[in-house]
């Protein structure tokens, strides 16, 4: 069975190569690096080596001897009611760093947060948060922000810093001489789901005659949009119901990564792959998609395809579904449309089999009304991406799927304004002199806009330039002014992701430096000059309009009869969150086929070209994240690479033009040449390539600077559309070969039976499928007593996506350091969690499985047995604790743990133990920093364990099931995380541990981990 | 005289074993430690003399982990009517008025790899003084106990029931 299926992690694994199996004998790998000049040119010789070690013991007698350092107590002047030191306070508030806006709860210690997580009660996230948004805190800190305003004059470096008042009698003037004449101020603004920014943003242009506002994101669904207006008339962006399909079909989406709301998606799509009901049953996913993204991974069928067939094969299912077997109404427009797409060209074309055609098409007809077929973000602005979507709301309205699985009435989505289009005529404008005063906020177009300095250019047109971003970014130097806008975790607003849904967003922590609301701005200098920006001017402060908004437009709408505009105002501090649109029932529309006609004539792509795709990192976003170390840290889910970008290369094609990984090579778009070095991803095209935007920033700060190249220089720009797909593309090896940091490959588990799955029908069958194998162990001796709780763990494998939210999490809780690129390919990488991806079968397109690994808190731990000095120890809760006072760095007990799950510290890594400030302030108090020469591991969250403890004896009461939350399982999206008392036989973990799909790792070996997995269930 | 022959250099030996031991022994162990304070505060007076309880300076003991300093406004609570004229308290409202707070010198300083809860042993009922000695007493508060993980761990064995004694307790 499944236990007989070869896994592998990387192509060196599968190939059995030599330096593979070299890798597997050696437990740690010190030396990566061939030629490691700095550790190999001077050996140390045992005279010296005798001399150092008594010289050690010597100093270290001495320091002990010492003194230690004198501390000091400074109290309060007026201690705050609120706060008591040493007790944490939570703030409801909303995530901003993705337009999704997630609820978020923050946790702050002495007025600075710490942890952000998600908010259960929030409609739309329902608790979970990203990586991205639980690494806010390291933006938040980040040293490298501007400390206050600065005066740039157009310049690059470090500017000239002015005083606020300075600033705004200066823009007060200038606006002053604008709205007496010409007036064309612009607004470039990302997306924000904000609605009282909007308004004070929409006032502030409207003061003048021709002001707007342009929305622009870097990542743009403008084609989903365009494409809703075109099938349906309103331009809309649909919210998908995961969470009621059953069947999926994507083209090219990364929903359960990046895509619009990647929490939300992730949670209804785990919901219906859970198999927790009585009666067995699981959505099916077909992905369709030319880049392996977390989504791909996650499906029962993938299909990879070369960048930019995804429209063909969509066509031809829409082909055989309503041309072909009469499904759903087709008028003259779709049939002249389709008629070029009939299966068996496309399937000769593309090289999909005809026959997956056919049976995806079937199944999408028997899931009829339950079923999401959703397209990508790729290509904003591309007609061929348009024509993608059109063919989705085709399927969509063909099958019904359309009010009942994707609402496009009751409850839409805000999450996404920006347009490609809308941004590149604004920098038509620009260029022919017509816009006066461009106010940017939250975007970087001189990097977004790199490829042949379309920005700088356009600026040099343009009087005057305002950026309200957080640093001397790319944009900064043809501006001539920075005024700093607030971290939202500092700042007061507001957000609607969906219609009717409003949360707040509360500060959690006085501005850290001089900076100020990019609203409280607009508002100073509306009131400074003489222009009249309505509303706005009458108002004192940002805080006062975004009480005033909610007051007059939002707490009419949301019905409820609170005794008060304040008692509601406190009631949504406290909740986060207020719905006033309680139908979210979506109602179907009647699809227009005349956005058909509106395409150039239909044509498949048969050449043997490469072909290009740019797509979205995990961690970096849209380059916004690129100072982020935790971020740039993360293991990208789908590689594992940290610390780079890359072209991805199918391995036939890597073997065909004698490329090497790390190998690098130059891209040359015809209009656009970068040099990249290769990594070699199963699962790609062999006619595919493919790199991640967000890398190559330049001005972002000491961590992300020089880190990778900017992918976005490579999008086809013209007119009014960046193409990010299917650009035809030529390569040419360079010769030279980089070393790429890449986490997979580390801790081998050499081909044991460590993931086991079954497919859906075996399962239905027998729920033992897969997990068959069951271990009479004998033992000599007793076994421990757990007298009163007994913690443990159930990890669902069918849930689990590989989004690595757990890992980020994990890092902010426990202050975990990040160690660098170099340290990262000496497998030294520190993270307490992470997500190993098993790939199965052939390499042209492998299935995957996602693992969460961690300490297993083994009854019988190995590692305990082996400690000389007894600093790893069995607690009576059934915890392996790891005593960091008392560990001396032998590392036997990492050398000895089956699960590498222990990780050193082979430096004192300043990341954590002596941050850059204000980076200190993040650190979670209630954990020991580590330092160098000390051993650490998952602790269950002892401290939070401990917490919980406490709070249940001050109540006089029993621990309530699922009361306490690991970090990982608080913020996993997919909920596949479930921690709990083993001992209570009515906690959910006890249930799960009897579960038919339950197993431990190993179990041969007689550890008895506390950590149960479930095995992973492929519904194909 | 054979036997005077061993006993001289046997006590030599014994005497610098037992001092080295004794020195290795007690490192870092800072019991009697009392430094001086920015101001002479004195608890003899306060807790002494006056009966001032604990908890009313130190009101969050059984909220937190922190027993907490009290903060500069509880101290203006008296001192803006009582004992104007001395000095120090000169110096605590002046201080006081221009925003500024004292720095003391941190007393009963753990390792940061130890933690420790006051709440709960507030909670559990144990005396202040167990740990402290007689702070009414003290007119400069000294560690009074060794706080060693020994002395921590033998208070706990002595439970009725036994303390957790668990490594996590403490160490996290």
């Amino acid at each position: 069975m499944s236990t007989k299926l070869t896994y592998w992690k990387t192509l060196e694994q599968k190939d059995r190569t030599e330096e593979a199996i070299a890798a597997e004998n050696r437990e740690f790998f010190v030396l990566p690096k061939e030629n490691d000049e700095a550790d190999q040119s001077q050996p140390v010789e045992r005279r010296d080596f005798l001399k150092l070690l008594g010289m050690g013991a010597a100093m270290t007698a001495i320091a002990a001897c010492a003194r230690r350092p004198v501390e000091k107590i400074i109290p309060y002047l007026n201690k705050p009611e609120e706060i008591t030191f040493g007790v944490p306070n939570w703030y409801a508030s909303t995530c901003n760093e993705c337009p999704a806006a997630c609820g978020t709860l923050v946790k702050t210690r002495e007025g600075r947060p710490i942890k952000m997580e998600g908010n259960p009660n929030h409609p739309v996230s329902k608790g979970g948060l990203c990586a991205r948004g639980q690494a806010s805190m390291v933006n938040l800190y980040d040293p490298d922000r501007l400390r206050g305003p600065v005066t740039m004059k157009r310049k690059a470096g470090a500017g000239e810093s002015i005083e606020w008042g300075a600033v705004d009698s200066i823009i007060g003037t200038a606006l002053d001489q604008i709205s007496d004449g010409r007036g064309n101020v612009r607004v470039l603004m990302s997306t924000t789901t904000s609605p009282a920014t909007k308004a004070a943003v929409q006032q502030f242009a409207s003061a003048f005659r021709g002001g707007e506002v342009v929305w622009f994101d870097p990542i743009s669904y403008e084609n989903v949009i365009a494409a809703q207006e075109l099938s349906y008339g309103t331009a809309v962006l649909p919210r998908y119901r995961f969470n009621k399909a059953d069947y999926i079909l994507s083209f090219g989406s990364d929903f359960l990564g990046t895509q619009i709301s990647p929490v939300e998606f992730t949670k209804g799509f785990a919901a219906k792959r859970a198999l927790d009901g009585k009666k067995p049953s699981m959505s099916r996913f077909t992905a369709i998609e030319s880049v392996p993204s977390t989504t791909g991974d996650n499906a029962d069928r993938r299909i990879p395809v070369k960048p930019g067939d995804e429209l063909a094969v969509a066509a031809a299912i829409a082909h055989t579904l309503i041309i072909q077997q009469g499904h759903g109404a087709a008028d003259a427009a779709v049939r002249s449309f389709l008629s070029s797409y009939d299966a068996k060209t496309v399937a000769a074309s593309t090289g999909v089999d005809a026959k997956v055609i056919a049976t995806v098409a079937s199944e999408l007809w028997a899931n009829r009304g339950r079923g999401i077929v959703i397209g990508g973000q790729a290509a904003p602005g591309n007609t061929q991406a348009l024509a993608l979507e059109l063919v989705v709301n085709l399927l969509n309205s063909a099958l019904g799927n359309d009010g009942a699985m994707i609402d496009g009435t009751a409850r839409p989505s805000n999450q996404a304004l920006g347009s490609y289009a809308a941004a590149l005529n604004l920098i038509t404008e620009m260029m022919n002199g017509s816009v006066d005063l461009l106010l940017i906020r939250g975007v970087n177009p001189a990097y977004v806009f790199a490829a042949n300095d379309l920005f700088a250019k356009a600026s040099a047109k343009v009087p005057l330039i305002i950026s309200f971003n957080d640093r001397l970014d790319e944009t900064s130097e043809f501006v001539d002014y920075v005024c700093p806008d607030h971290h939202a975790l500092e700042s007061w607003g507001d957000a609607e992701p969906q219609r009717g849904v409003f949360s707040i967003q509360q500060p959690t922590i006085s501005p850290l430096f001089n900076t100020r609301a990019f609203q409280e701005s607009l508002l100073m200098w509306a009131q400074k000059s003489k222009c009249s920006a309505g509303a706005l001017e009458t108002y004192n402060n940002w805080y006062d309009f975004l009480r005033g908004y909610w007051q007059k437009t939002i707490y009419p709408t949301t019905g409820v009869n609170a005794p008060s505009f304040n008692a509601f105002w406190d009631s949504v501090l406290r909740d986060g969150v207020i719905v006033a649109n309680h139908n979210d029932n979506g109602s179907s529309r009647s699809f227009r086929s005349s956005g058909f006609s509106t395409l150039p004539a239909a044509s498949l792509n048969n050449s043997t070209d490469m072909y290009l795709t740019l797509y979205t990192p995990m961690g970096l976003y849209d380059g916004r994240h690129a100072n982020n170390a935790w971020l740039q840290e993360l293991p990208d889910p789908v590689t594992k690479i940290t610390w780079d970008n890359y072209v991805s290369i199918a391995p036939a094609t890597a073997k065909t033009l004698g490329l090497n990984k790390g190998d690098i090579i130059k891209v040359d778009t015809g209009s656009t040449q970068l040099e990249a070095p290769i990594h070699i991803l199963p699962g790609m095209h062999p006619q595919g390539l493919a790199i991640a935007v967000g890398y190559g920033r330049t001005k972002s700060g000491k961590v992300g600077n020089g880190v990778g190249v900017n992918a976005f220089a490579l999008a086809a720009i013209n007119a009014k559309a960046a193409n990010w797909t299917g650009i035809a593309t030529k390569i040419q090896k360079t010769g030279s070969n980089m070393m790429l940091a890449c986490t997979q490959g580390h801790q081998t588990m050499e081909g044991r039976p460590i993931v086991k799955e079954a497919t859906f029908e075996e399962f239905a069958k027998n729920p033992h499928a897969g997990n068959e194998e069951h271990h009479h162990l004998i033992t000599m001796w007793d076994k421990h007593k757990y007298p009163g709780h007994k913690w443990g763990m159930a990890i669902n494998l069918n849930t689990c996506t590989g989004c690595s939210a757990c890992v980020i999490a994990c890092q902010a809780e426990n202050n975990i350091p990040t160690v660098g690129k170099d340290q990262v390919a000496r497998d030294r990488v520190m993270h307490w969690m992470r997500i190993d991806r098993y790939y199965k079968g052939d390499e042209a397109n492998p299935e995957v499985v996602n693992q969460p690994m961690l300490c297993q808190h083994c009854d019988n731990a190995p590692c305990e047995t082996v400690c000389p000095v007894i600093a790893t120890a069995h607690s009576d809760e059934g915890l392996n604790q790891q005593i960091y006072n008392r560990c001396v760095g032998t590392r036997y007990c990492a050398n000895n743990c089956p699960y590498k799950a222990r990780k050193f510290n082979f430096l004192t890594y300043d990341s954590a133990a002596n941050p850059e400030a204000p980076l200190h302030l993040m650190l979670n108090p209630e954990v020991t920093v580590r330092t160098r020469g000390v051993m650490e591991k998952c602790t269950f969250c002892v401290q939070r364990i401990e917490e919980k403890k406490s709070w249940a004896k001050d109540r006089g009461i029993a621990l309530p099931d699922g009361e306490l939350k690991t970090a990982c399982q608080q913020s996993c999206p997919a909920d596949a995380i479930v921690f709990g008392d083993a001992n209570n036989p009515d906690s959910k973990l006890a249930k799960l541990m009897k579960n038919p799909r339950g197993y431990n790792l190993l179990a041969e070996l007689n550890t008895a981990p506390a950590v149960t997995y479930l095995t992973k269930i492929r519904n194909v | 005289m054979s036997a005077m022959k061993y006993i001289l250099p046997l006590t030599v030996v014994a005497v610098i074993g037992f001092t080295v031991v004794h020195t290795l022994y007690n490192i870092g162990n800072a019991q009697g430690y009392a430094p001086e304070q920015p101001i002479p505060f004195s608890h003899a007076i306060h807790a002494g003399q006056n009966n001032i309880p604990c908890q009313y300076c130190h009101s969050q003991v059984d909220k937190s982990r922190h027993a907490t300093i009290p903060s500069m406004n509880v101290c203006m609570n008296c001192h803006s009517v009582v004992a104007t004229d001395k000095p120090n308290i000169q110096t605590l409202t002046k201080l006081y008025k221009e925003g500024h707070s004292f720095e003391w010198v941190k007393v009963h300083d753990l390792p940061d790899y130890v933690y420790f809860n006051h709440a709960r042993h507030i909670a559990k009922g144990v005396e202040c003084q167990t740990c402290h000695g007689d702070v009414s007493q003290m007119s400069r508060v000294k560690q009074w106990a060794p706080l060693t993980m020994g002395w921590c761990v033998n208070c706990h064995r002595d439970q009725t029931p036994e303390a957790p004694t668990q490594c996590v307790t403490c160490h996290r």
